[in-house]
Order: structure tokens, then sequence, then C-alpha cells
């Protein structure tokens, strides 16, 4: 049971505290309620290089980073399709330099030229580290453009191309950040070795004084039901030849994730999985495969990646891997594969607890899915699914006419 | 009205109380180290072996032995084995390093003692099965044929056979051909030598109990010491005399810089002095390195100076992705942040924030029981113990900005360092 109190400030700011008097640091995580979702067709990447600039100096501090490690504090951030989340982790008596720093590059931004130029090179830069110069690099970028019509999962994270990083202007800069940047678009979680008065009475102190944006609504394209499968296939430079499924999936608030995400643990979670002892064990069709879930608010896919075995034919691994999904479909796991996959999650979420950072970051992102207090009952919510959730879930998440797939044929 | 200028008082280090760590025997003489967590419900239980790389006769044997560990004993298959475990919600794996390889169950702590008949099973009587040794090598073979399509696996592979020869447990690296033809004896053989009693200990971090300590004693502590020696192998150094290595790739759109040398032991009087130093230069984000080549520049999304501190060697390894079109400045770069440390002294506010910043990164590097036990697990290895955090405070404390300048006259010569570029 992981306890906390919380605490909304005039201005919108919703403040959470977790107490924790067996650590000598303190992690201070704030998450913005801004991501890929929210940028426009034309200017994707936006979010991902807004994060960067957010540590090139704010209205009274010239540079983020110097004063954090001087007051004996690392700090990191990432942003995904749905958030933009900060932390900066420090010795527990030195606390208020995370509050000053924080609260003066949510006040106002430098918004210095020369910074934001910078930092398009060093974004270009990572993309092209991670997304370009990489084998199976862009399998991202053509999935998601695959699996996804309208919605704007469709565009990885990064951006869609690197063009769109190059055009951004400050302007686009000032308004995303007085849009998305503001008290009542984030959420505060303290934690480790600190007294919850303490922290509101600095909450109040350094954030208290902060205006709001004016309301807004937030109005993303929602993705329709798709009806048909979609096939696409490259011929790369690669030397295996890889298969990419995604399916549809529920969002992180519907019923339905939690059956999908232990359907995901029996296909892919440990060496006695489905897919690793039928597909790479026995049937010594793929070198290896894995699947993944979106994890997103809005919904999101399901997500296998495998790589062929040495001299197999694609056709037979892709009809061997498709038969794996549909006898979930059909026969109920047994008890005993259920029972796993629960106390497989069970470990893998309290392993995650003795971590106080992870704590910090999963009390702020469950605030706002709702409710801060989900996070006391997520292995409630996985010990309640039954088998036949699971298959008729399975039914629902791998039907043919759903079904994304990518083949991407090695020329070799 | 509040004053945004400033800035709060920064407050010292008031005192460093990393996770007690608590020393014991089974009865047959097997070091136990404890890091007692709490009630969290979760415990991580290690068996660790001096049976790295470092003690192989043929190449990736130890990596070998450790991986096939998993893949059956005389009694149970693999299948049986990873349901075994994966039933009751373990994460149950073992891994090899330069040094040591160890055995590791990450376990609800109320299934922990039901497991440890199984372990026992697996590190005294594996069967090493040849059809699932070469189910692994053939998968081998497909991901490394995909390593060796990225730069910076490349350029790795190129730094280790520079700086230490194509012989030496550092140096060589895995070639296609190694992983074919072999043959389970020679796993079983490296088996027998080194995972024995004589050569574990045990380190138990997290909720555990009593009984799953008397459990313990009970499976890991009654086999007794064989009494005849672990072959104890030396490796001469034989690094590359040339010291300037570019593999062009026409297809990248990046270069792998990686730049480096040989330097002085973890327990060496002058490491301290020289962690600082290596820090000053690449060791943080604040770093003169990451200031001028990424913050300045925007050459890279990254870059890095780290020192690699192994039992029998240590050495520097300066490392970033950059655009192929600045491949030879930010080389130039390099060298020139190294050359700047060596004729000017670092001033006292940049050591203060290097020192506030490492003194914060000790009390992260120490929080909780499963990174002390990290720490613990590395210190061991090179023949250390817990006491070197305090010995390190102290020594930071005291360093001057004089004391780094005759550091880095003394070990940062960017002429002697290997350059190594790919893409």
């Amino acid at each position: 049971m992981i306890q906390f109190q919380k605490h909304i400030l005039s201005n919108g700011l919703k403040v959470l505290v977790h107490e924790d008097p067996s650590t000598p640091l303190a992690t201070f995580n704030i998450l913005y309620q801004v991501g890929g979702r929210d940028e426009s067709p034309d200017k994707t990447g936006m979010a991902h290089l807004f994060e960067h600039f957010m540590f090139e100096g704010s209205a009274h501090i010239p540079e983020y980073d110097t004063p954090l490690q001087k007051a004996g504090g690392e700090n990191n951030a990432f942003t995904s399709s749905d958030i933009t989340n900060y932390y900066d982790i420090v010795p527990a008596n030195n606390l208020e330099t995370a509050f000053w720093l924080e609260s003066d590059r949510m006040l106002e931004l430098d918004f210095s030229e020369e910074s934001l130029e910078t930092q398009k090179k060093v974004v270009i830069e990572e993309f092209k580290e991670n997304y370009i110069n990489q084998p199976y690099g862009n399998v991202w970028h053509l999935i998601s453009d695959l699996a996804y019509q309208t919605h704007p999962y469709r565009y990885p994270v990064i951006g869609k191309e690197i063009s769109h990083i190059e055009k951004v202007s400050m302007n686009d800069a000032r308004t995303f950040f007085y849009k998305y940047y503001r008290p009542n678009n984030a959420i505060l979680c303290v934690a480790g070795g600190v007294k919850t008065d303490e922290v509101f009475r600095l909450a109040e102190k350094w954030f208290g004084s902060i205006p709001p944006s004016a309301p807004w609504t937030r109005n993303i394209p929602s993705e329709g039901v798709q009806t048909q499968s979609r096939i696409k296939e490259v011929h790369a430079d690669v030397p295996v030849t890889g298969l990419y499924l995604a399916y549809p999936m529920a969002g992180r608030m519907q019923e339905a994730y939690y059956a999908t995400d232990l359907l995901r643990d029996v296909l892919s979670t440990g060496e006695s999985s489905r897919l690793y002892q039928q597909l790479v064990k026995e049937q010594k069709l793929f070198s290896s495969i894995s699947a993944y879930c979106s994890e997103t608010i809005d919904p999101g896919i399901l997500f296998i990646d495998g790589k062929l075995a040495e001299g197999v034919d694609p056709l037979a691994a892709e009809s061997a891997l498709d038969r794996e999904l549909i006898s979930l479909a059909e026969t109920s796991v047994s008890e005993e594969e259920l029972n796993k996959v629960k106390n497989k999650m069970e470990a893998y979420l309290l392993f995650g607890e003795t971590n106080v950072m992870n704590r910090a970051m999963n009390l702020a992102y469950f605030e706002m899915l709702g409710d801060a207090a989900l996070i006391n009952s997520e292995t409630d919510r996985y010990r309640a699914v039954t088998s036949e959730q699971l298959r008729k879930t399975a039914a629902e998440v791998f039907m043919p006419s759903r079904k994304n797939l990518l083949r991407y044929y090695s020329k070799s | 009205m509040l004053n945004r200028q400033d800035e709060p008082a920064i407050k010292p280090l008031e005192n460093f109380n990393p996770p007690a760590i608590f020393r014991e025997k089974l009865s047959n003489g097997v070091p136990v180290f404890l890091i007692p967590g709490g009630r969290s419900g979760v415990v991580r239980i290690e068996w660790i072996f001096k049976a790295g790389k470092w003690y192989e006769s043929a190449n990736l044997q130890a990596d070998l032995c450790s991986r096939m560990l998993r893949e059956g004993t005389l009694k149970h298959q693999a299948a049986h084995i990873a349901s075994f475990f994966d039933g009751y919600g373990s994460n149950f794996s073992t891994a090899g390093g330069f040094e040591q390889a160890s055995v590791s169950l990450y376990t609800l702590s109320r299934f922990a003692g039901e497991q440890l008949g199984m372990i026992r099973e697996i590190i005294e009587e594996p069967a090493f099965p040849e059809k699932e040794l070469n189910t692994i090598l053939s998968n081998r073979r497909q991901r490394l044929s995909i390593d060796l399509e990225k730069n910076d696996f490349l350029a790795n592979r190129a730094f280790c056979r520079h700086l230490f020869g194509t012989k030496h447990p550092y140096g060589r690296v895995t070639e296609a051909d190694q992983l074919e033809n072999r043959h389970p004896e020679e796993l079983k053989d490296f088996h027998q030598k080194y995972y024995r009693p004589e050569n574990m200990m045990l380190l138990i971090c997290g909720d555990y109990s009593p009984a799953l300590l008397s459990a313990l004693d009970q499976l890991f502590g009654k086999s007794k010491f064989s009494g005849s020696t672990i072959p104890k192998p030396a490796h001469p150094v034989e690094g590359l005399s040339e010291k300037v290595y570019h593999l062009d790739r026409p297809q990248a759109v990046q270069t792998s810089l990686m730049a480096g040398g040989r330097t002085i032991l973890k327990t060496h009087p002058d490491y301290h002095k020289l962690f600082v130093l290596n820090t000053v230069y690449g060791g943080y984000f604040g770093s003169r390195l990451m200031s001028n080549i990424r913050e300045e520049k925007g050459y890279t999304y990254g870059i890095y100076s780290s020192l690699a501190s192994y039992p029998h060697d240590s050495f520097i390894e300066i490392s970033a992705d950059v655009g192929k079109e600045v491949r030879s400045q930010a080389m130039e770069e390099i060298g020139r942040e190294m050359e700047i440390l060596r004729k000017e002294a670092v001033d006292t506010e940049e050591l203060e924030i290097v020192k506030n910043y490492l003194e914060g990164k000790l009390l992260r590097s120490t929080d909780g029981p499963y990174k002390m036990g990290d720490a613990l697990k590395n210190l061991i290895a090179t023949g250390q113990d817990e006491n070197y955090f305090r010995e390190f405070l102290t020594a930071l404390h005291t360093i001057t900005p004089e004391d780094l300048l005759k550091t880095a006259e003394t070990y940062f010569d960017f002429a002697q360092l290997y350059k190594i570029s790919v893409g």
C-alpha cells in the first residue's frame, strides 16, 4: 500500500506527497499532460523537441542543469504519446533547489533562438541515432502508420520526419508553452525522505503565484474500428527478415486493458511464455520474438516483434504465429497458466515499487488517469481477470480483420 | 514577495548512512551477504561465482556455460525449468561478465523457499543438452549478424581489440564461426572447474526471513569444499600498435566515435582523483565534453567519458554518435578538452559543482538494498568492500584544483589514446 497526501493549489496544480523515511533522497516528479497526440500532423515531434528546450534556461535562471548538479541532484525527462514527464532526484535536504528550478521554468522560459536551433540539431542527431542509423530503425514509423489511420498516435514521438523538427519556430514554441506548460495542466509528486507539510508549503511558495491558462478542451480525432487487415512489405538492407504485427487494443482506462496486458504476458513474458516456447524453442521459426502493449490513454496497439531463425520461410513463420494468436481466442488458458501470469504481474509491480522514483512517477501518472489511489488497486485488477475474459478479449483483439502486418524482408 | 533570483542555499551532505550489509557464512564456509529492505514482499537472491570470461580457455565458454545452466538438468528439461520459475511469478536468470557469473532469482518472498531445490539442481547438476545448445547458437548467430550492422557495436569491438589484443579476455570479441561447432563437453569442463562452493558467494537483498536463510544453508551449506585449487589464469595484454582506426560505412548517416586507453586500477592511490577529473571531463551531464559537443555545437545527442574498472585492468572510454560530416571536428574537440584539463586548473566553482554532484550520485547509487547490492558486487569483484564509499567521500572533500591538474598531467594524454571511428 503506497500512502500519499494530495492538495490542489488555487491555480490548479495538483500536488502529491509520498513519505518514505528510509531514503536520504527526494524525487521531484512533474508530469505535464501533453505528448505526441497533441501535435498537428505537419508539426510532429514538437512535444519531444520542447522537452529539450525546457532545459535551456528560464526567466530567472540562465541554465537548468548546473544549479541542480550543484545541489547534488540529477534529472531527466521523457516524452511519450500522452505525457511529458520531468524528474529530479536530489539529496532530501536540497529539495528546495528543485522547487526553485522547476517553478521558474513553468513560470516562463528564456525562449532563446540560439538554444532552440542547437536543440533542433541535437534532436535531429537523436532521430538519426535511433531511427535511421539502426537496422530496423524505421519499424515504429512504418507500423504506427499502418495501425492508425486518423489518430495522431500514427506519428512516433520523435516526429514523422526530420523536416518537421527543422521547421519549428519560436512562435510555435511560445504557443505550445502557454497552452500546455501551465499549472492547471500539470501534476507534481514529491516522494522520499520528505515531510508532507513542508512539501505543501514549498509548493505554495514556488508555484502558487504562477497563472493558469484559460480553460481549453482536448480535441483529438479518434481512430475508427478497423474492419480490414492491412499489410505492408519492405525490402531493406538488414541481415535477418523481421515480422511485425499490431492489433488495436484498449486504452489505459478501459476494462479490457487488464485482460489484454495479461494476454501479452501469456504470449511473451518469461521463457515459459507461448511465443518463446512454441516458436523459438519447439518449432525454431524465430530467433527472437516479443510482444508489447502500447499503454496509451486512447486505444493503442498490441505489438509483436519477431526476427526469423536461420533459413526459415517467412510465410511458415507467419502462419505459425497466427495459430498461436488464434488459439488464445479458441481455447481458454488453464488456471495454472492464468495464475502464472498473475504472479508474474504481482512480482513485477512489487519490484517496481521498491524504487522511490517509480513510486513518484506512477502516483503522478495515476492521478492523471483520474486518481492516484488507483496505484494501490492494480494487482487486484489483474487478479480479477478470469480465464474466460482472457479468451473473449483474445477473440476481440486477434480478429483477422484487425491485423496490421509489416513484412520486413532482408535483401540478402 | 518571492525573489526568484534568490537561489535556495545548498546544504552539505549531513551524514552518509547507506543500507547496512550483514555478513554470515553457510555451514561449509560459503560467504553470505545480506542487505535487508523492509517488508516489501519481494527478494532477490544471487549465487555468484568467479566464473567470468577471465577464466575461460576458449572464447564464449563462460558465457555459454552460464546461459546453458537454464537449459536442463539431469532430471528436468529446459521447458520444465522455465515453467517452474515463471509459475511462481519469478524472474530467474543467469548471466556472466568479465569476472563473475551469477544465477539470480527475483521472486515474491512468500514463494522463495520452494524454488531453492531447483536452483541447487541447476547449479550442481546441469545437463548442457546439445539440442538446446544448437538452438541458442543459431539464434545468437542471427543476433550477431544484426549487431554487426550497428556502428556503435562495431566501434566497441574495434576499441576492445585495440586496447587488449584479440587473445585477451577483455579484448576478444564474438566471431560468427565461434558460434558454430561448440560442444557440451567444454561447458561441462568449465562448469566443473568453476561452479564450486569454494568459488561461490551468496547475495540476498530485500525481504527475506530466517527460514529462508536456514533453507539456503540446508541446500548449499552441506557440500564440502574439495580442497583442490581453482585455476587462476594470467593473460598478457597485447594492445595494437596502430592508434587510429576508421571503418567507412557509406550507408551510415552518423559516425560512432570512441577514444580511450588503459589506465590505473581502482585500487591505485590516485584513482579517486582520476575519477573526479574524468567526471569534470565527461562523466556527467554538465561535463566539459557534453557542454561543448552537445550543448554548444549540437554535434551529438550525447557524449560521455567513463572509467571502466575491472579486477585485472582499467580503461578510460569516451564515446559518442555524431553527425558524419562533423566526425573529425568532434574528435578534435575530444582531444582539445583533454588538453585544456592538462594546462588550466579547474576553477573552484566548477569543482564544487562536481563534488556536490558526486556526493548526490553516491547517495543514489547506494539507495535501497538492490542498488547497494549491485555496488557491493562490483566492489567485491575488485577485492574491495563498502569502506570504499567512505574513503571516496574523504578523498572527495580534500581534492583541490591543483590535484586535478597534476592528475591530468599524469593520466590524460590524448596522443596516447586509441581513436576509433565507424560510420
